[in-house]
C-alpha cells in the first residue's frame, strides 16, 4: 500500500502553489487599445404643490410633503446636492456638506464647513440645519431615522442621469427661495450639454459602451443611468441601451456580442480590459478601437460633472472635429 | 508521516461505525456509478457548450464563443470537484457527514481574501497605478492568500494543541472572525455603487469573469488538492473505525491532520477564486455518492470529483438558462438545490438503513 509521506505532500504544495503565482504573475496578451438613445426631451419642471394651510410643498422622493422655504441652514447630506447647495445658497445658509465633500475633485470649494456623513444622525443633529438634503438610492429607512430624530429631510431621490439631476437642481431652487437661479442653471446646463455634439448627425455617431471592471467582473451604465447620458450627449451611441437599461452586469459574451467602437472606463479600465485574453478581440482594443478612460470621481458624478466628463469624452472620441 | 498495516485489507466496506458507512443495503457495482458519473459529466459538458447569451450560429463569434464557455465549463469543473472533494476530506477527518469545508474558516478566509482584494483593487485602479499583478487575478490571489492565512493560524493551533475538537472551534472561530471582517470590507464599499455590488456579486458566487489565468491560477491548485488528498484515503478508510483502532493500526493522526486540512484548505481557496461562495457542493455531493460507490475514501474521493464538476457545471448552466436582465447568482442555485436535495438525502438515506 502507498505510504503518503509528509515531504511529498510538502512539496506537492510548494510546486501547486509556484505553479499558481506563475500562473498570476503570467504577463498578459497586449494589444493595442477602441445602439441609440434619441435626443432626450428635459423632464418638466418640478412644480410645488399647495397645502392647506394656502402654503406650498414639494413632494420628495419618499412621498412627503416639505414646505417650501426659504430654509436658512441648509446641509448637504450627498455628494450631489453639495454643489447645488453651493451655487443656490449664500455661504451662510450652508451649515455643512457630505461626509464626500472633502474628496471631491474641488474639494478646496467646500472648506470652511464640516463634512457630515448623513446616516450619523447625532452629527447631523449637531449642526443644527433646519433642511437636510439626501439622496437615499431606496434606502427609506435612513430618511425616516433621520426624520424620527427631528429633522426635516428632502429627499432626492435615485442618481438617474440628466433627468433626476435637472428635478434635483430645480427642487433645491424652490426649496431655498431661489427657484430663477435654479431655473437659470438648469437651463445653461441643458443648453451646454446639447451644444457639446450637436454638429454630429446620429448616423455619425461612434459605437460606445461604459464598462466599469471590478476584479473578474464587469459592470455596465446605460439607459436610466448618468453614464448613459454622459456618452449620449459626448456624441456617441450607447450599444447596451438597444437592449439594457440601469446598471447591468455583463459576461464576456455580452461584450464579445456589442463589441462597440469605444469603451469608456475609469482610469485603468484599458489594461484591466484589453489584457484579458478573452476580450482581446474586442474592437475598443484593436488599434483602431479606444479605450477612453476618465478620472472615475468625473465619471462618476451624476450632477454638473456630467457636462465636464461629456465634454472630455467628446474631445477623446472626436478628436477631429475639436473645437 | 502515516503508516498503514500492511494486513489491513481495506477492500470490504468496513463495519458501520462512526455515523458514515452503510449499515445494510446492497450497493450498486461501483464501476456502473464511475460510467454513469462519466456520462453525466460528458453530457453537462455538451449542454453547457451549447447554453449562453450569445449566438452560436454567427460564425464570427462562434469560436470566441465556445472559448469563453468552455472556459467557463472548465472553471465550473475544478471548482466543483475540489469543493466536493474537500467535502469529503472534511468529514472523514471529522467522521461526520455534516461536516462542511468550511468548518475549518478557510472558506471564510477565501472569501475575506477576495473582498479585501476587491476593495484593494477599486483603490489601485482609481490611482491609475496597476502594480505587476494583472488585474483580473488581484481576486483569485486574494482568495488564495485568505485562505492561506487561515490556514496558517489552524496550523499554528494545532501545534499549540493536537486536537480535533480544538481544531474544529478555531476553524468556527477563524470563520465568524473573518465574516466580521467581510462585513467591515462591506461598509467600507457602500457608498460605491458598483463597488458594492461586486463585493455582493462576489459573495453570491459567480463563475463568469473565469478566463484562461484563473483558470490557470486554480488548476494547479485542485489537481494537487485532488490526487494528494486522494493518497489519504487509506488512512481515512482506517479513520472511519474509530481514532483509536486507526492509531492502533498506524495511522499517525498528527500527519492525516495536518495534511486533510492544507489539501481542505487548498482545495477552498481555488474554489473560491474561481467561483466566489459556492454553497451546498462539499455537503450534498459526497452524501449523494456514498450509496452509489460506498464509503470507501479511495472510490468516494475520484467520484466526489466527478459528481461535484457536474453539479456546478450543471448548475452553472441553470444561471444562464433562468430569465433575467442579469444571470440568477451560482450560490443561489446551489443553496435551491442544495438544500432540499441534502433534506431529501437525508430521509431517504434513513429509509433506506443509511444511518446518518
Amino acid at each position: 500500500m502507498p505510504r503518503p509521506v509528509d515531504w511529498l505532500n510538502a512539496v506537492a504544495l510548494v510546486l501547486a502553489l509556484g505553479a499558481a503565482t506563475g500562473a498570476a504573475l503570467r504577463p498578459a496578451a497586449r494589444v493595442h487599445a477602441r445602439a441609440v438613445s434619441p435626443g432626450e426631451s428635459l423632464p418638466p419642471l418640478d412644480q410645488p404643490l399647495p397645502l392647506a394651510d394656502g402654503g406650498r410643498a414639494l413632494s420628495d422622493a419618499t412621498g412627503a410633503l416639505i414646505p417650501l422655504g426659504p430654509y436658512r441652514r441648509v446641509a448637504s447630506g450627498s455628494l450631489l446636492a453639495d454643489p447645488l447647495v453651493l451655487a443656490l445658497c449664500a455661504p451662510d445658509e450652508v451649515v455643512s456638506f457630505s461626509a464626500r465633500a472633502p474628496d471631491a475633485r474641488d474639494a478646496y470649494r467646500y472648506a470652511g464647513k464640516p463634512s457630515v456623513d448623513a446616516h450619523r444622525v447625532e452629527s447631523l443633529l449637531g449642526v443644527h440645519p433646519d433642511l437636510v438634503l439626501v439622496n437615499s438610492l431606496g434606502d427609506h429607512a435612513f430618511v425616516e431615522r433621520l426624520r424620527d430624530a427631528g429633522l426635516r429631510v428632502f429627499d432626492l431621490g435615485p442618481m438617474r442621469g440628466v433627468q433626476t439631476f435637472m428635478s434635483n437642481v430645480l427642487a433645491v431652487g424652490w426649496l431655498v427661495g431661489r427657484e430663477p437661479a435654479a431655473r437659470a442653471l438648469a437651463q445653461q446646463f441643458r443648453a451646454r450639454l446639447e451644444a457639446i455634439a450637436r454638429h454630429i448627425p446620429p448616423a455619425e455617431r461612434r459605437s460606445a459602451l461604459y464598462l466599469g471592471i471590478h476584479g473578474t467582473q464587469m459592470f455596465g451604465g446605460t439607459r436610466g443611468t448618468s453614464y448613459h447620458d454622459v456618452l449620449h450627449y459626448a456624441g456617441l451611441e450607447d450599444v447596451a441601451a438597444r437592449a439594457l437599461e440601469g446598471w447591468p452586469s455583463y459576461d464576456p459574451e455580452q461584450l464579445l456580442a456589442f463589441d462597440p467602437e469605444l469603451i469608456v472606463g475609469q482610469t485603468g479600465t484599458r489594461a484591466a480590459l484589453c489584457e484579458r485574453d478573452d476580450l482581446s478581440r474586442l474592437r475598443a482594443c484593436s488599434p483602431r478601437g479606444q479605450v477612453i478612460e476618465l478620472d472615475p470621481q468625473l465619471l462618476n458624478d451624476a450632477g454638473l460633472g456630467m457636462l465636464e466628463a461629456s465634454e472630455q469624452l467628446h474631445g477623446a472620441a472626436y478628436p477631429e472635429r475639436a473645437p | 508521516m502515516t503508516a498503514l498495516g500492511p494486513d489491513r485489507s481495506l477492500r470490504e466496506e468496513p463495519a458501520p461505525q462512526a455515523g458514515l458507512s452503510a449499515s445494510s443495503g446492497r450497493l450498486p457495482d461501483w464501476r456502473l456509478s464511475y460510467a454513469g458519473l462519466i456520462l453525466a459529466l460528458l453530457g453537462a459538458c455538451a449542454l453547457s457548450l451549447r447554453v449562453g447569451h450569445g449566438d452560436l450560429h454567427d460564425a464570427s463569434l462562434r469560436a470566441a464563443l465556445l472559448e469563453l464557455r468552455a472556459q467557463r465549463l472548465l472553471g465550473a469543473a475544478l471548482a466543483g470537484a475540489a469543493l466536493a472533494v474537500a467535502g469529503v476530506l472534511v468529514q472523514g477527518l471529522f467522521r461526520n457527514p455534516l461536516a462542511s469545508p468550511s468548518v475549518l474558516g478557510t472558506s471564510a478566509g477565501a472569501s475575506l481574501g477576495g473582498r479585501l482584494a476587491l476593495l484593494g483593487f477599486q483603490f489601485v485602479l482609481a490611482s491609475g497605478k496597476l502594480p505587476g499583478i494583472s488585474p483580473d487575478v488581484a481576486l483569485p490571489v486574494g482568495t488564495v492568500l485568505g485562505a492561506l492565512t487561515a490556514l496558517g493560524v489552524l496550523l499554528l493551533v494545532s501545534r499549540v494543541r493536537d486536537d480535533l475538537v480544538v481544531l474544529l472551534l478555531t476553524g468556527f472561530l477563524l470563520a465568524s472572525l473573518f465574516a466580521s471582517l467581510e462585513a467591515f470590507c462591506v461598509s467600507l464599499a457602500q457608498e460605491r455603487w458598483e463597488l458594492s455590488r461586486a463585493l455582493l456579486s462576489f459573495a453570491l458566487g459567480d463563475l463568469s469573469g473565469v478566463g484562461a489565468r484563473q483558470l490557470l491560477l486554480a488548476a494547479p491548485l485542485v489537481i494537487a488538492g485532488c490526487v494528494l488528498g486522494w493518497s489519504w484515503a487509506a488512512p481515512l478508510d482506517l479513520m472511519l473505525s474509530g481514532e483509536d483502532e486507526a492509531r492502533s493500526l498506524g495511522v499517525e493522526l498528527g500527519s492525516l491532520r495536518l495534511w486533510v486540512v492544507v489539501w481542505t484548505a487548498v482545495l477552498t481557496a481555488a474554489a473560491v477564486s474561481l467561483g466566489g461562495n459556492v454553497g451546498f457542493v462539499g455537503l450534498i455531493v459526497p452524501h449523494a455518492l456514498r450509496p452509489l460507490v460506498g464509503v470507501l475514501h479511495r472510490r468516494l474521493l475520484p467520484a466526489a470529483a466527478l459528481g461535484g464538476a457536474i453539479f456546478v457545471a450543471l448548475c452553472d448552466v441553470l444561471c444562464r438558462m433562468l430569465p433575467g436582465r442579469s444571470e440568477v447568482p451560482l450560490g443561489v442555485i446551489t443553496g435551491l438545490i442544495g438544500a432540499p436535495t441534502f433534506l431529501w438525502l437525508l430521509l431517504q438515506h434513513r429509509r433506506d438503513s443509511y444511518a446518518l
